[in-house]
């Protein structure tokens, strides 16, 4: 039976190694904990067999305990070590490949919301509009209509619609006096619209008009029944069937009608159009030469680069052993490979921005989607020639731990530069801190065998 | 993947610790006078450059003795192997640790 000192001295002594194992990574700390506590209590088990718990063997555990906090770190590190792969892998070729597929692939699925985004904003502005000519014909050819703000827009259908006072009865309802939106009977497809009915559905039988209820006209004339649905109603001069009922409250529909009256094609066609309703096609925004103002932006990149940026990759030195031809030619790839997928990343930004920060359609926008893509396309290519600049030619491993060589002031007594390393002991690269005649683009130096027992650890 | 061993004075003294019978951490630390925050950390360093392994005692031994089971240590191939090379390089180091005769 141990006695409260024993216990309050155990208990300590245990908060310590609970404090030391938070340093443990999570993986092994039940591990470390378990050896720990075992431990002490041998430690402590000593402590109470040489005396009754004196200070100097209380201090003698609680050294024991500190001793926790060095093993802990210890662990941390070997963790860390054996990590090391993955960050090899960070460093590798393919690595940067992966990321910036995935940069491609999350600025391609932002340009899908963004054109939709778009597409909805611009959407408001279209319906409904009223017709400049509904005194002539109805309007078989919506194309020749003007849309002033949104003329050079890409739709992929219209439909129409008309508003009137109708006399509606039907056999348990009295004569009343409704406002019934007269729509052709494509009127719900070509609207794209999101409204499901609160019972029955948009359509009917073929070739007979349909109605679909407001929810006040509903609740106010047939007390919110639901087998009204399928009910003859006649509207005006037209017999038609109660196919569904508008939603409380919804907003997808233009304008407000107590009803909305859905005929055949030859009947929508035989009525006054007042309103038309076009929708914007998802792929407007590009098929509209928006694509042409990125890709044009990206040409004028590719011609800009070379003066704003140095070119050169840097040399191999001379009377030194050089790469073998295919792995020159896996160098070269790899930057093409860098580029081929910079390019759509460009693109598929341009289109972003210049949707997501002016109003689509603009002018503003439009100049930002061409500026953005220049702006791009030079910062990628900059990038993926600084990034090829400090690979190594033959593993295509970033090129690590940079030393400073020489003074600046001896300059053009002695070499002076930043020198750095393959991490697997394949090249030395020599960049100069000041371009000379006699140094001027960065060097490559390829280590031979002999000093592959430097990295042996590495290489392993 | 194992790296190359350092045969460190503390790696000698430990693998002779292990290898005359004291082969959990406390014993380690008593015959070697080392500190615990010297002793656990070489093991565990060791245990990854596969110079030693550990397994946990059984629970039915230690339930029968009436303690908590403790984590043992043994020398591997390697780590005899390497035992032998420190005996070399370190002569004094056999008589630094007592085997269980002569400290019995």
């Amino acid at each position: 039976m141990d006695s409260p000192q024993q216990i309050t001295v155990r208990n300590m002594h245990l908060g310590l190694l609970w404090i030391a194992s938070l340093a443990v990574p999570a993986s092994q700390r039940a591990e470390w904990s378990r050896e720990w506590r075992t431990e002490l209590w041998y430690v402590l088990r000593e402590c109470w067999l040489e005396t009754s718990a004196n200070p100097r063997s209380i201090r003698a555990a609680t050294e024991f305990c500190l001793g926790a906090y060095q093993d802990a770190i210890c662990v941390r590190k070997l963790s860390w070590q054996v990590r090391e792969p993955r960050a090899q892998f960070r460093s590798s070729a393919a690595a940067c490949l992966l990321l910036l597929i995935g940069i491609f692939v999350a600025a391609w699925a932002l340009a899908q919301t963004s054109t939709r985004v778009a597409i909805a904003m611009s959407k408001l502005q279209v319906y409904p509009r009223q017709l400049t000519h509904t005194d002539t014909a109805p309007c078989d050819c919506p194309s020749d209509l003007s849309f002033q703000p949104a003329a050079h827009l890409f739709f992929d259908g219209f439909s129409h619609y008309t508003v009137t006072q109708q006399t509606v009865w039907s056999a348990d309802m009295p004569r009343t006096r409704w406002i019934v939106a007269q729509a052709s009977s494509d009127f719900f497809q070509i609207l794209h619209t999101s409204v499901r009915p609160t019972v029955g559905n948009t359509r009917g039988p073929d070739r007979e008009p349909r109605v679909l209820l407001s929810h006040d006209t509903w609740a106010r004339n047939f007390d919110g029944k639901p087998n009204k649905i399928g009910a003859k109603l006649h509207v005006g001069t037209v017999d038609a069937i109660v196919v569904g009922v508008v939603p409380f409250n919804s907003t997808d529909l233009p304008g407000s009608a107590d009803a909305w009256l859905l005929g055949s094609d030859s009947e929508a066609e035989t009525s006054k159009s007042d309103f038309i309703v076009a929708h914007l096609s998802p792929l407007g925004y590009l098929d509209d030469g928006r694509w042409g103002l990125s890709v044009g932006g990206i040409l004028l990149g590719f011609l800009l680069f070379p003066f704003v940026s140095r070119v050169s990759i840097g040399e191999f030195g001379s009377g030194l052993p050089r790469p073998s031809l295919a792995k020159r030619a896996r160098f070269w790839a790899f930057l093409f490979g860098k580029i081929s997928v910079l390019v759509p990343i460009a693109y598929y930004m341009s289109v972003n921005l210049g949707c997501l920060l002016m109003p689509p359609f603009s002018t503003s926008s439009a100049c930002i989607q061409f500026a953005s893509s220049v702006a791009l396309c030079v910062w990628g290519l900059r990038w993926a020639f600084r990034d090829q600049q400090r690979r190594c030619p033959i593993c295509l491993r970033r090129m690590t731990y940079p030393v400073e060589v020489g003074e600046p002031s001896r300059t053009f007594l002695a070499w002076n530069g930043t020198e750095l390393m393959c991490e697997r002991g394949h090249t030395l690269l020599h960049v100069p801190e000041i371009h000379t005649s006699w140094f001027g683009k960065q060097r490559w130096t390829c280590l031979d065998g002999s000093w592959q027992f430097l990295f042996a650890r590495s290489n392993g | 993947m194992a790296r190359d061993p350092r045969l460190t004075h503390i790696t000698a003294l430990i693998l002779q610790a292990i290898d005359l019978g004291y082969i959990y951490g406390f014993s380690i630390m008593e015959m070697t006078g080392l500190p615990s925050g010297t002793v656990y950390p070489a093991m565990r360093r060791m245990e990854q450059d596969q110079l030693i392994r550990s397994r946990w005692e059984r629970q039915a031994i230690a339930d029968r003795e009436q303690r908590p089971p403790r984590k043992y240590y043994q020398l591997t191939g390697i780590g005899k192997t390497a035992l032998e090379t420190s005996r070399k390089r370190y002569p004094l180091i056999e008589r630094l640790i007592p085997t269980s005769e002569e400290r019995s």
